[in-house]
C-alpha cells in the first residue's frame, strides 16, 4: 500500500508574473505569511505533505514564465500566480499554452488583477484559472486564498498517484486474467461443440468461477459439468483448471459418472484453501436407454422439462465439491427416463439474482414461467430447434432491460436426442491410418484383493486407447470389457444368478447382493488376453476373459435357445451385434471375442 | 455491514452476530470476532438475525470458522435465519456441516 501514498512535498515551488507595484505593494506580504506558516497544506493527506520551504521565482514576462517552464519539466511549480495585465491581448490561448506545458499535471492558477482589470479576470477565469486576487486587498486574505488552492493542488497529485496505481493493478489483473485464461483454454480445448448442447455463458465465466464441462464418453453418452466456484476474479478461476483437466481426463478414459465426482471432490479438497469450494451440478445423458444421471451439489434448482411442459426439479442433495475429504462424501444421483425432445436445464446462481433496474431479482418463478412457456412455443414452432435456451435468455435481457450488464449468468440446455443423432455431432472420423502392420497382445489379470475395490474396466480401456487406430472404436470396446467382465465377475466370481433380477424388486436386491459378496470376495481372478492386428487396410482384436469360477453348461444353454439369447441376457446378445464371433470355451468361464474391421 | 461477537456467561458459547450483507467484505471483521480470544468457547453459534443476504464467500468463511472450531468436532449453531438465508444454507447441504436452527 505505500506506493499509494504521495511523497513528502519537501520544497514547494511557486512561479510568478507580477507587475513591480502588484508585487512590492500588496503580494509580498502575503507570501511572506506563507513562508512563516510552513506552507501547511496538507493536513489532508497527515502531514506527510508539509514543506519546509518556499522556492519563489519571480519572472519579468511571459517568455521567461515560459522558458521557466521549459526548464525545469521535471519540477513543475505547485502554484502559479498571475497577473492577468501580463498575459497579453488573448488571456485564454495564453492559459491554453501554460496548461499544454503541464500536460497532464494539475497546476492551480491564480489570477491577480485590479478593479479595471474585471473583464480580463472574468475571460481568465472561464479559461481555466482557478481562482483571482482582486488588489487591493488584505494580504491574509491573499494568503488563504493561495494555501486553498495549493491544497487542491496536492489533494490533485495524491488522487493522481493512486489513480495511476489503481490503474496499473488493474493492468495486472488483465494480464493474469488474459494467462489464466490461454491456460484454462488449453486444458478445456477439447470440450466439444455439441449441437444438443447449447449455452448462454459469460465471456469472463472463467472469471466469475463458472465453469461449464461437457464431453461425449467412450461408451457413447454425454457427461456435462456445470461449476461455480466460490469468489471472482483469479482466486476463482485458479480451481477451474484441476477441474477441467480432471473432468477430461477421466470421462475420456471411460470412467463412471460416480468415480469422477468422487475424484473432482477429493482433488479440490486437496488442493483449494478452507473457504474455496465449486458448487457444480454434473449430468450423464445415455442416449442409448433414454435416461439422464442428474447430481446437483450446492447449485440452485435445475431442471428437466418435457415435450408437455411439465417441469421437475432437481434440487441440490450434496456439499459442494472440495468440501469435505471423500470419508464423508456421498454421491446421491437421480436417473430420469427422458423422451426425444425432453430437456435438461443447468444453471448458476448469478441467472436467479441477476437484477433489473428496480433492483428486484429475476428468480426462480419467472424463471419457471419462462422454461413452460418454451415448450409452447416449441409445439407452434417447432422447425426452430435453439427456441428454448433463445427465449429464456430473451425473457431474462428483457427483464433485466438495456442498462444492466448481464455478465454473471451461466445457463446450458441439453435436449435428448437418438444415439445415432447423439454420435453424428461429434467427429468420429479422425481415423488413424495404420502405416506399418501392427501386431500385439498384452495380458492383465486381476486378483480378489484388487477386484474388492477397484473397477478394472478403465485400465483395460485405457490400455486399448493407447493405440491410435483403436480410439475411434472406444465406444464399442467400452461394451465389449465391461459385458464381459460384469459376466465374469458376477456369474463367475460371485454366483449371482441372473434370474433374481426377474423378481420383485429383483435389480435392487441384485445389486445389492452383488456389493455384499464383492466385499467378501477373499479368492479368485479374472484374466484379460488381448491381442491385437492390424494391416493398412484390416484389423482385429481378440478378447478373452477367463474368470476363476466353475463356469456354467453353456452347449446345454446354447441347444435349448436354439441360438436365441434369452438366459445369456442383454449383454451378451449386444457383443453378438458388435463382434465378428463370441464364444464360450472349457467350462464357460472362458469367453472369446473377436472384433474387427 | 456489522459484526460483533459475545461470549455468552453461562454455556460458554460465543455468539457472532451479522448484521446487513454477509458477503466479502465482512471477511476481516468476521475472523477477529473468532480469532485471537483469550479463551477458547466450547460452542459458537452465528445469529443471523440481522442478516438480509448471504453468498458464496460467507459460506467460505462459515468454512473457515468451522475449521477453526475443531473441523468435525466442531459445534457450530447457525441462528435466526430468515428464509432466504435459509434456504441458500439448504441448497448448500449445510446443515450437514452446522446445526441451523
Amino acid at each position: 500500500m505505500s506506493a499509494i501514498e504521495p511523497m513528502p512535498v519537501k520544497c514547494l515551488r511557486l512561479i510568478s508574473l507580477l507587475k513591480p507595484e502588484q508585487r512590492d505593494h500588496h503580494m509580498q506580504r502575503a507570501l511572506d505569511l506563507l513562508q512563516s506558516e510552513k506552507c501547511d497544506i496538507s493536513s489532508i493527506s497527515r502531514e506527510r505533505g508539509v514543506a519546509t520551504t518556499v522556492d519563489h521565482v519571480s519572472c519579468q514576462d511571459f517568455a521567461m514564465l515560459q522558458s521557466e517552464l521549459q526548464v525545469l519539466p521535471d519540477a513543475l511549480p505547485n502554484l502559479l500566480l498571475l497577473s492577468v495585465a501580463l498575459l497579453g491581448e488573448n488571456v485564454s490561448a495564453a492559459l491554453a499554452a501554460l496548461r499544454e506545458a503541464f500536460q497532464e499535471r494539475y497546476i492551480p492558477i491564480v489570477i491577480v488583477g485590479e478593479e479595471s482589470d474585471a473583464a480580463q479576470i472574468g475571460s481568465a477565469m472561464e479559461s481555466g484559472a482557478n481562482d483571482f486576487v482582486m488588489l487591493p486587498t488584505d494580504p491574509k486574505l491573499i494568503k488563504s486564498k493561495l494555501q486553498a488552492q495549493l491544497k487542491v493542488g496536492s489533494m490533485h497529485a495524491i488522487m493522481s498517484q493512486q489513480h495511476r496505481e489503481i490503474s496499473n493493478n488493474h493492468q495486472h489483473i488483465l494480464r493474469e486474467q488474459q494467462m489464466a485464461k490461454e491456460v484454462f483454454n488449453k486444458v478445456a480445448h477439447d470440450s466439444a461443440e455439441l449441437a444438443n448442447v447449447r449455452h448462454w455463458l459469460s465471456p469472463i465465466a472463467v472469471f466469475n468461477g463458472d465453469i461449464l464441462l461437457a464431453t461425449p464418453t467412450p461408451s457413447g453418452s454425454l457427461l456435462v459439468l456445470m461449476g461455480d466456484f466460490t469468489g471472482h476474479g483469479l482466486g476463482a478461476a485458479i480451481g477451474t483448471i484441476p477441474l477441467a483437466s480432471t473432468f477430461y481426463g477421466m470421462a475420456s478414459k471411460g470412467f463412471a459418472m460416480y468415480d469422477i465426482i468422487t475424484e473432482l471432490n477429493s482433488k479440490l479438497h486437496a488442493l483449494l484453501p478452507t473457504g474455496v469450494f465449486c458448487c457444480a451440478c454434473v449430468a450423464q445423458i445415455n442416449f442409448q436407454d433414454g435416461v439422464a444421471e442428474v447430481w446437483n451439489a450446492g447449485l440452485p434448482d435445475c431442471y428437466i422439462l418435457r415435450q408437455n411442459s411439465e417441469l421437475l426439479e432437481i434440487n441440490s442433495s450434496a456439499l459442494a465439491l472440495g468440501i469435505m475429504g471423500s470419508d464423508a462424501f456421498a454421491i446421491e444421483s437421480k436417473r430420469y427416463n427422458l423422451e426425444q425432445g425432453d430437456r435438461i436445464y443447468l444453471l448458476s446462481d448469478g441467472l436467479l439474482e441477476t437484477e433489473n433496474t428496480a433492483g428486484e431479482q429475476y428468480g426462480e418463478l419467472r424463471l419457471q414461467k419462462a422454461l413452460t412457456s418454451t415448450t409452447q412455443n416449441h409445439v407452434q414452432a417447432p422447425a426452430q430447434s435453439a427456441a428454448g435456451l433463445e427465449s429464456i435468455k430473451q425473457d431474462v435481457l428483457e427483464f433485466i432491460g438495456e442498462h444492466c450488464r448481464a455478465d454473471d449468468i451461466s445457463l446450458v440446455e441439453i435436449e435428448m436426442v437418438s444415439a445415432e443423432q447423439f454420435e453424428s455431432f461429434y467427429d468420429k472420423t479422425t481415423k488413424h491410418k495404420v502405416q506399418q502392420p501392427v501386431s500385439w497382445s498384452l495380458q492383465y489379470e486381476f486378483r480378489a484383493e484388487s477386484l474388492r475395490h477397484q473397477d478394472p474396466v478403465p485400465l483395460v480401456l485405457h490400455s486399448l486407447l493407447e493405440e491410435p487406430n483403436l480410439r475411434q472404436y472406444s465406444g464399442q470396446l467400452f461394451s465389449i470389457i465391461s459385458e464381459l467382465y460384469n459376466n465374469a465377475l458376477d456369474h463367475g466370481l460371485l454366483q449371482l444368478s441372473s434370474s433374481i433380477k426377474q423378481q420383485e424388486q429383483g435389480f435392487a436386491r441384485y445389486y445389492d447382493m452383488r456389493q455384499r459378496r464383492l466385499q467378501e470376495l477373499d479368492s479368485g481372478n479374472v484374466r484379460f488376453e488381448l491381442d491385437y492386428r492390424a494391416t493398412s487396410d484390416s484389423g482385429a482384436l481378440t478378447v478373452e476373459v477367463i474368470d476363476s469360477g466353475p463356469g456354467f453348461d453353456y452347449k446345454a444353454k446354447q441347444s435349448a435357445d436354439k441360438g436365441g439369447d434369452v438366459l445369456h441376457g442383454r449383454g451378451i446378445a449386444l457383443l453378438r451385434t458388435i463382434c465378428r464371433k463370441v464364444e464360450y470355451q472349457g467350462s464357460g468361464n472362458h469367453v472369446r471375442v473377436e472384433y474387427g474391421w | 455491514m456489522s459484526i460483533s461477537a459475545k461470549l455468552s456467561d453461562s454455556s460458554n458459547e460465543l455468539v457472532i452476530q451479522v448484521a446487513g450483507r454477509f458477503d466479502f467484505s465482512a471477511h476481516q471483521d468476521f475472523r477477529s470476532a473468532y480469532e485471537d480470544l483469550e479463551n477458547t468457547p466450547q460452542s459458537y453459534a452465528v445469529d443471523m438475525a440481522q442478516t438480509t443476504y448471504l453468498d458464496s464467500s460467507a459460506l467460505g468463511m462459515l468454512l473457515l470458522l468451522r475449521d477453526h472450531a475443531g473441523g468435525d468436532d466442531a459445534s457450530i449453531r447457525l441462528i435466526n435465519c430468515n428464509d432466504d438465508v435459509r434456504k441458500i444454507l439448504v441448497i448448500s447441504n449445510f446443515g450437514r456441516l452446522f446445526t441451523i436452527q
